[in-house]
């Protein structure tokens, strides 16, 4: 079954996340390559990073850093902010990112989204609306100094019947209404060629109060794309509601994860503890992720005998072999000289039972304590280490 | 080394950035000759499949691909690169459905509109699968409106369930395909690809 996404969303300005990843100590949050892997690590689906930079300079820096998180990262990963041609597009998309997110350019110029879609693909153009509830014919708009108080007085009630939703599209950080109907403006981009939606209730960005499920039901009842909800989390609950009440196919928040308030792998547990399907990841993956491999993206392993604390062999492990070991509890290595799999014991029968594991404190190397049945060694020999070496 | 096929449609660079992390060198290309005498072919792609047939037929690319297959060489496409190896797909092209590679018997069709699915699938799946290169139960990431429906029951390496249980791996002698991304499902996806990349080293 499908499984609804959850994604953390990074600010970025000038090439650095601001508001960096704090959930877990990194040498620096700052550094959009550092964030996605530790986002990777913590189970994220996807990532969103969006590029507030003010200046050309600013913009000019993103593309470098599209290269270097795709060299690292290798979960999908969408770029938005300031994508204003399909020369900017090709350009990000071509640096590594799967997708781009195309918000005032596609209102100002819809064709944009038909150009794009129809020649990279609907895959990777996301549309992001940004939307705000029409109260008493008027439309609550940020002021310039983004304090979301502002109201838009050059709108009227005799304009209602132009927002058969009740929502209308702003831009610009929402100082902008636009005149379109949030649900009009959905089918539209639907239409144009837009792979999937992301939309954001700009009254409830920032409020921690759930996200706008009335608009996100809408929209996504109004289309056959996919819906990313985004504005407003705050707790679990509110991502619960946002896919069930909203119908969201994935939910997207940035500083409730930044700043760790909500881990990603607890609000899994929580989602799938009432019968959201997520993306659940097997232990073995789960630390498989979170160890450094050396070169061959390999693990060195350090075998010892349970009984007697004697060190038996050093060998190799893949993530194959690491699943199969901890699904059976018998040692299973990666063969370097023959480049597959190899279960301890197979030919010979000395198959070595797993009693225990540790972690090294640089999660580069496994010790694992083991019952061994005969001898470890090829040779005959119980332990691998029986030259010794005249000091 | 392994030859990334380039007919110029869709970002190649993600599966040579997958390959390289994993300690594989690769090389994007549509030299029919670095093709031939590469270890290991993988045919990826997004968009539509009318026009990479058109691009891959014009470099003559269809015909390299046949002549790469019957080396018995270790070969992976990658979604659209799954798609464009069976006989035809009913995604229209200029009003016509699409001739595909026919290396595999099938046929490759849209998920039904009658469903209430979200088309495309985008998002991480869980396969259900018996082959040890595609772990049973691990989540890997799709986007595709279109699926493939081999005519060989013994062809299909994995499904999935998206309203419909479908093929999303064939593996048929040396040729493995699969519909979704192994380059961008995580560390599940890297390990699939090096299961594959392995054989090429043998």
């Amino acid at each position: 079954m499908l499984s609804k996404r959850i994604i953390p969303c990074l600010d970025v300005k000038n090439g650095r996340v601001v508001k960096g990843t704090n959930f877990i100590a990194l040498r620096d949050a700052g550094d959009p390559v550092e964030c996605a892997k530790a986002y990777n690590e913590a189970g994220a689906d996807e990532l969103v990073f969006l590029d507030i930079s003010a200046t050309v300079e600013g913009r000019g820096t993103v593309v470098d850093m599209v290269k270097r998180v795709a060299e690292q990262v290798f979960i999908p990963f969408t770029v938005g902010g300031g994508i204003r041609s399909l020369e900017d597009i090709r350009e990000i998309l071509n640096a590594g990112a799967d997708k781009i997110s195309l918000n005032s350019s596609a209102v100002k110029e819809p064709d944009l989204v038909r150009r794009a879609s129809e020649k990279f693909g609907s895959q990777c153009v996301v549309v992001a609306i940004d939307v705000r509830e029409r109260t008493g014919g008027k439309i609550r708009i940020a002021s310039t100094d983004t304090s979301f108080s502002g109201i838009d007085e050059t709108a009227s009630e005799a304009d209602n019947d132009k927002f058969p939703s009740g929502y209308e599209v702003v831009v610009a950080g929402g100082t902008k209404p636009t005149g379109l109907d949030a649900v009009a403006w959905a089918k539209q981009v639907e239409a144009l060629g837009a792979g999937e939606i992301l939309l954001t209730s700009l009254d409830r960005d920032g409020t921690k109060s759930g996200f706008d499920n009335v608009i996100t039901r809408a929209v996504a009842d109004a289309v056959s794309i996919p819906v990313i909800a985004s504005g407003g989390a705050g707790k679990m609950e509110d991502f619960y509601d946002g896919i069930v009440d909203g119908g969201a196919d994935a939910v997207l928040a940035a500083s409730l994860f930044h700043f760790g308030e909500i881990k990603i792998g607890d609000l899994k547990t929580y989602l799938a503890g009432k019968g959201i399907a997520v993306r659940t990841m097997t232990p073995a993956l789960q630390l498989w992720q979170s160890l450094k491999k050396d070169a061959q993206g390999l693990v060195p392993v350090v075998v010892v005998e349970d009984g007697t604390k004697e060190v038996l062999m050093v060998a190799y492990m893949d993530y194959e072999a690491l699943a199969a070991t901890m699904d059976t509890k018998i040692m299973h290595y990666h063969s370097r000289s023959r480049n597959e799999l190899w279960k301890k014991g197979e030919t010979s029968g000395h198959y070595q039972h797993v009693k225990k594991a540790f972690l090294d404190c640089d999660r580069d190397t496994l010790l694992f304590y083991c019952d061994q049945e005969g001898a470890a060694c090829h040779t005959g020999n119980h332990s691998c280490f029986f030259t010794e070496i005249e000091l | 080394m392994i030859a990334i096929i380039d007919y110029g449609m869709g970002n190649l660079g993600s599966v040579e950035k997958a390959l390289t992390f994993i300690g594989y060198d690769s090389v994007i290309t549509d030299d029919p000759k670095l093709v031939m005498e590469a270890d290991g072919v993988i045919l990826p792609g997004v968009g539509a499949i009318g026009a990479a047939m058109e691009a891959l037929k014009s470099k003559n690319l269809d015909k390299v691909v046949h002549d790469y297959i019957a080396t018995g060489k270790p070969f992976l496409g990658i979604c659209l690169g799954m798609q464009m190896l069976f006989d035809s797909s009913e995604e229209s092209f200029g009003g016509s459905p699409v001739q595909g590679l026919s290396v595999l018997p099938g046929k490759v069709v849209r998920f039904p509109s009658d469903m209430g699915l979200k088309v495309p699938q985008i998002g991480w799946n869980a396969l259900s699968s018996k082959n040890p290169i595609l772990p049973d139960g691990e989540y890997v990431y799709f986007v595709h409106s279109y699926y493939c429906v081999p005519a060989r029951e013994e062809d299909i390496a994995a499904t999935v369930d998206y309203g419909i249980e479908y093929c999303c791996s064939v593996r048929r002698d040396n040729v493995l395909a699969c519909q979704f991304h192994p380059e961008k499902s995580g560390e599940a996806g890297l390990a699939i690809l090096q299961r594959w990349a392995r054989m090429t080293r043998k």
